[in-house]
């Protein structure tokens, strides 16, 4: 079972690759190894399955901080990174840790301590599997509703994009960068309550009649609900974050939306943004009710539902970045 | 260097390496074999690298930089006070220190004779 993580050892001194390889694998571990930061990488972007990196710092054509700040920077898939340190390296070690390194470990490296911290970053990674098979279970939602293609990417890009630049424009919001991430990785999860609605509506060509919307509506309070309970068992902030969404996506500005009636800032900030990234992707994209509108079209909408429907600052996000938004609609276009 | 000897951690020794490959990391004979293969020629390229900068003009960053990795492979080696001595000429390096470089040097190459012969036919 081990096996399935692979790790990759990166350092410039052959000694100590050699001994940090025999010591993972007697842990069960299969490890690949690098002589510095560029090999490194040029490993962990062709290897999708090395999931794990223990990474010296001080090494010749790139280092190991220059190395962690590329990883991160980069679209790759998350890596675990444990860095080697000496134990009085203490500004060298705070530096990896805030350019993105999960854990350290300090020289000489004690076989038990290597291997529980390495158990460690094995724990994190399983709940990213986790995450993905929710994530999985969105994406079944949406094939059901019929809206296939890249939607749920678009939707994270938008989403991502406009808590970004609210993070930065507006401190009192709170959003760190790391919850700007949050919100972009839970968006494909707003409307996973649609599993509950009766295949005649989802799919209806047509207007809905007033008791069909009213069941289509039911789709936020089921799928918050849902998500809220797994989340009451788990005490997971990201599912938490999930509800909120689930819940709260189709409530307005002006506190004519649904299922509560919330307005304002009384909407959770997440739902605000996801409520303009679905309704962005839905305008433009085709539905069985409908063909999509041009971004121009679709532009004018939003700037109407300025402080109606949409959180003001949100539309402001949005029209001081639409190049990039067009950008996203394009690359992962349908 | 008799005096100095006095002063000195004890040589390393090849069969006290050998002991700490087994106890501390469970190598089997064959890995401890190849461990001790490999950690000579990390000596040996860390050694002759410090001494290749001493040369002429002392490039100290350098020399600090493989002081560096030699402190890192000594602690690998349960040679904690010969590491200390590596510690000493890198601080010494990093800070520009006026400091007996090549004393330094000799002290290690001292402690690490038998190592530096292991493997060379």
């Amino acid at each position: 079972m081990k096996e399935y993580y692979q790790i990759l050892v990166a350092d410039d001194d052959p000694a100590q690759r050699m001994l940090l390889k025999m010591c993972l694998e007697q842990g069960g571990y299969s490890v690949m190894e690098a002589k510095n930061g560029t090999e490194a990488y040029e490993i962990l972007d062709r290897e999708q399955e090395v999931r794990l990196v223990i990474t010296d710092l001080d090494m010749p054509v790139m280092n190991g901080f220059d190395l962690i700040r590329m990883v991160r920077n980069s679209d790759l898939r998350y890596r675990y990174i444990i860095v080697l340190t000496s134990s009085e390296e203490k500004e060298s070690l705070v530096r990896a840790l805030s350019l993105g390194a999960d854990d350290y470990i300090a020289k000489p490296v004690m076989v038990e301590e290597l291997l529980l911290r390495i158990e460690s970053g094995v724990r994190l990674l399983r709940l990213e599997i986790q995450e993905e098979l929710i994530l999985a279970l969105a994406k079944l939602a949406e094939y059901r509703s019929d809206e296939t293609g890249y939607h749920l990417e678009r939707i994270q890009h938008y989403t991502r994009i406009l808590a970004r630049d609210l993070a930065g424009k507006y401190p009192y919001l709170k959003i760190s960068s790391q919850l700007a991430e949050e919100f972009a990785r839970v968006s494909p999860l707003h409307d996973i309550g649609k599993v509950a609605i009766p295949d005649a509506i989802l799919h209806k060509p047509g207007k809905l009649t007033a008791a069909e919307f009213e069941i289509m509506q039911t789709h936020t309070t089921i799928g918050g609900e849902l998500l809220r309970e797994i989340q009451s068992k788990s005490g997971s902030y990201y599912l938490q974050i999930a509800s909120d969404v689930a819940m709260y996506h189709h409530e307005k500005y002006n506190g004519r939306g649904y299922p509560e009636g919330l307005a304002g800032e009384d909407i959770p900030v997440a739902a605000r943004i996801v409520a303009l990234a679905d309704m962005y992707d839905a305008m433009t994209s085709q539905r069985c009710y409908k063909e999509p509108f041009s971004h121009e079209k679709t532009k004018n909408i939003l700037i109407k539902e300025r402080g109606e429907h949409l959180d003001p600052k949100m539309v402001d996000s949005f029209l001081e970045q639409e190049d990039v938004w067009l950008a996203i609609r394009d690359r992962f276009g349908d | 260097m008799d005096k100095q000897e006095k002063q000195l951690p004890p040589p390393i020794e090849i069969a006290r390496l050998k002991e700490h490959f087994k106890k501390m990391y469970n190598l089997n004979e064959v890995q401890i074999g190849m461990m001790l293969v490999s950690s000579a020629q990390s000596l040996r390229t860390t050694l002759e690298g410090i001494e290749e900068y001493l040369q002429v003009e002392p490039n100290l960053a350098e020399i600090a930089k493989l002081s560096h990795s030699l402190k890192g492979l000594l602690l690998n080696m349960g040679e904690e006070e010969w590491a200390d001595i590596a510690r000493s000429l890198e601080l010494s390096a990093a800070a520009d220190r006026d400091e007996d470089y090549s004393g330094l040097l000799e002290q290690l190459k001292w402690g690490a004779k038998e190592m530096l012969l292991f493997g060379k036919s």
